[in-house]
């Protein structure tokens, strides 16, 4: 408080009283009853409060909070939607950004394609590249055991592609459903994940929070992953309701460029 | 192992001051009504509110207050999944008075102009920083200066200036609204 007028501080901690002993409430006060601008200064606060106050109490809670959260049926649950991709989250293709690298991408590789030299210089990797991939899938991709014969065929599935870089060390991916599947994946923290979630018959619902994705439905038996991860990523662990536990380290499945695995 | 988010919470007691069926009674309708108007889209708050609870279930905090963690929480929530200003701010504007304010059955006319003032006073609060907004609601909900201090990262002494900034920009965002009457 200065000699002059109230400090605004002074104003607020007198308007919400508990910081301010008797005697510096009364000097506010007194101040206030003979001082026009700091009585102004003060309506201005208290009446902008007022508003606050008043709005605020007509916020009602919606339905979907009424219960906690654990005591609802999984069916009924909110799941949260996959809107905060744009924040943190890459999908494919999502951004005219990558649009344009892609297209832009394309064409200079379509130039220099039309160079003889070029082309014969990519066709030679080509084939030395398939050999190489086709040796390294076959050690990279890991099947737990489980009812993969019965699952629907691979056209009548819809998929939706993720890419992220998780910004901690251990992200989760949930299968919903049936299944209840988990893959926790300690990845290190900035590494590249892709994810392809797969469901029969329709989008499987992906729901992203900051460390985990769920992905999948409730009322949907089955569903199925195929993750990438980065060459950082250390391991794996493929967990199940009912199918046994299974933890891939790269030890395990080793792979120079990163590896890939299949959860069906 | 079957790693579900939604398990019953099994920790503590009733009696317990981390008791979660406690808290979500005494704070979810603070912690939405705060969320809300800090993410101004009520089903991201919703789940925001969602969210912190799971938190609280799986991870009970071991320093802080409950109530002040809770916020904290859903602050950081808001403020992370909230992070693409443009389209927070987009929502905030936009956002009809019917989904953020509670349902009401046909009303006079004086129900009618309270709806659309306090509507105003939303869009107006949207208008404000984060972290002014974040220290007017918090003041709201009835946090002491100390603990909206420690959320914003500031000196409780300081807290009163900035309240006072924050209120006199709200009542400058407020005041063409009542000219205008």
């Amino acid at each position: 408080m200065t000699p002059s007028h109230i400090d605004d501080g002074d104003l607020v901690r007198w308007l919400d009283g508990g910081t301010m002993t008797l005697t510096q409430r009364t000097a506010v006060e007194r101040h206030l009853a003979d001082c026009a601008p700091c009585a102004a200064r003060h309506r201005t606060l208290a009446d902008a409060t007022a508003r606050v106050h008043a709005a605020q109490q007509g916020v009602a809670l919606p339905v979907s909070l009424a219960t906690p959260p654990w005591h609802r049926p999984a069916a009924a649950r909110r799941t949260l939607r996959p809107r905060f991709a744009a924040a943190r989250w890459r999908v494919p293709n999502a951004s005219a950004a990558r649009t344009i690298a892609a297209a832009t991408v394309l064409f200079v590789a379509g130039v220099a394609a039309a160079l003889s030299p070029v082309r014969t210089w990519i066709a030679s990797r080509a084939t030395a590249r398939t050999t190489a991939r086709t040796t390294a899938r076959a050690t990279r991709v890991a099947r737990p055991t489980g009812p993969a014969a019965a699952l629907p065929n691979a056209t009548a599935w819809h998929h939706v592609d993720l890419a992220f870089v998780p910004d901690a060390d251990r992200l989760t991916i949930e299968l919903r459903g049936a299944s209840g599947d988990t893959l926790v994946i300690h990845a290190g923290s900035g590494a590249a994940v892709r994810v392809r979630a797969r469901a029969p018959g329709a989008d499987p619902t992906v729901i992203v929070l900051p460390h985990a994705v769920r992905l999948g439905r409730d009322d949907v038996p089955a569903s199925a992953f195929d993750v990438e991860l980065s060459v950082r990523t250390r391991a794996v662990e493929v967990s199940g309701a009912r199918g046994p536990r299974v933890r891939l380290t790269r030890a395990a499945v080793s792979a120079p460029e990163g590896w890939r695995v299949v959860v069906p | 192992m079957r790693l579900s988010v939604v398990s019953a919470p099994v920790a503590a007691s009733a009696s317990s001051p981390m008791d979660p069926e406690r808290l979500y009674r005494e704070h979810v309708a603070s912690l939405y009504r705060y969320a809300l108007r800090l993410c101004g889209d009520p089903e991201l708050a919703a789940d925001v509110v969602q969210e912190t609870f799971m938190r609280l279930v799986r991870r009970p905090p071991r320093d802080l207050a409950p109530r002040a963690w809770l916020f904290q929480v859903a602050t950081n929530l808001a403020r992370e999944w909230g992070r693409t200003g443009a389209r927070r701010e987009r929502l905030l504007r936009v956002a009809p008075v019917d989904a953020l304010l509670a349902d009401a059955p046909p009303a006079p006319d004086a129900d009618v102009l309270a709806r659309e003032a306090h509507a105003t006073v939303h869009a107006a609060l949207a208008g404000l920083s984060e972290r002014d907004r974040t220290i007017l609601l918090m003041r709201e909900e009835g946090f002491t200066h100390a603990e909206i201090a420690a959320a914003v990262g500031t000196t409780p002494k300081s807290v009163g200036t900035l309240i006072a900034r924050a209120l006199t920009k709200l009542a400058a965002l407020l005041a063409p609204t009542r000219e205008a009457r």
